[in-house]
């Protein structure tokens, strides 16, 4: 089932199709949320908001001008944008939270620690970047989305995304090097 | 004018499908080899650290269905109002009012000062 026959069926009334959407884009939407590194609650807060914003205005959404995706990111990135402000404002340090990690195949505390270790290399990394190239840079970590699709979202043309992550990718390479020394 | 190792590795970094002959390119130049195995490795770090970071809870759907029902949406009139055919007919609905009252009024003031002798 494709994105528009989902939303038509919604817009019918149909509230199961967008439980269908939540499902879908869920994922993508955390690890895109995760790299402002606004922490598990605020995240699943904002990532609850994006989901709101787009039930309630899907009547306003035009597949002409955007997909599905291309438009619930770029909500996601105004209000992740907001959050990281007043989460900086707050100047709260928010931490890895190890209880979030999956549990999967039950690994050892070493490995607990490990992964804990390297996520916050990662995100302490990301959260080196300038705003504009980590937002283009998540949003192409994602896999999801086409270059024109990153564009739309940045309102900026496919070329400047490329040189985006080319710096971005640049940058974090540096920031990595830097926090294993 | 960019060499074409320079080329070569933007493409690689935004993450482009590089043809055959592109691939034959990047295995043959160690720059460019060396350039894409620690684009690579470092694509694999990034991305193993979000996946290890990154847990949606088993019920996030279920709250999101349920924040939904809290703040009952039905059909917003902003939203309704927004549409296009809406504009469109309400617009038409409002040129027709207006003839009609402007044909009710030339019939209640011309006609019956026409039928009492009058010059319309």
């Amino acid at each position: 089932m494709d994105d528009g026959f989902l939303i038509h069926q919604v817009l019918g009334g149909n509230r199961n199709a967008f439980r269908l959407l939540v499902v879908r884009y869920q994922r993508p939407l955390f690890r895109f949320l995760f790299g402002f590194g606004l922490g598990p609650a605020v995240t699943e807060e904002v990532a609850q908001e994006v989901f709101l914003r787009a039930f309630r205005s899907l009547s306003s959404f035009d597949p002409a001008k955007a997909t599905f995706a291309t438009w619930l990111f770029t909500i996601a990135k105004r209000l992740a944008l907001n959050e990281g402000a007043r989460v900086r404002q707050r100047a709260e340090h928010v931490a890895v939270d190890e209880e979030r990690l999956p549990a999967a195949d039950a690994p050892s505390a070493q490995d607990k620690i490990e992964r804990s270790e390297r996520t916050g290399r990662v995100q302490r990394a990301l959260q080196t970047l300038p705003e504009t190239l980590r937002s283009t840079l998540l949003l192409a970590y994602l896999k999801e989305l086409s270059l024109e699709q990153i564009a739309q979202i940045e309102s900026c043309a496919v070329g400047t995304v490329k040189s985006r992550i080319f710096r971005g990718k640049a940058l974090l390479r540096a920031a990595l090097v830097n926090s294993e020394e | 004018m960019k060499s074409p190792c320079t080329v070569m590795q933007e493409r690689i970094v935004a993450g482009e499908r590089l043809g055959e002959e592109h691939q034959a390119h990047v295995l043959g130049c160690t720059q460019c080899a060396r350039f894409a195995a620690d684009c690579l490795a470092l694509d694999s770090m990034v991305e193993n650290g979000v996946d290890a970071a990154v847990s949606v809870p088993d019920d996030f759907a279920d709250r999101v269905m349920r924040n939904l029902d809290v703040a009952n949406p039905g059909v917003h009139w902003q939203d309704f109002l927004g549409r296009r055919w809406i504009q469109v007919v309400l617009a038409n609905l409002g040129v027709a009012v207006a003839v009609i009252n402007l044909v009710r009024f030339v019939f209640s003031a011309l006609i019956p000062t026409a039928s009492l002798g009058g010059v319309p």
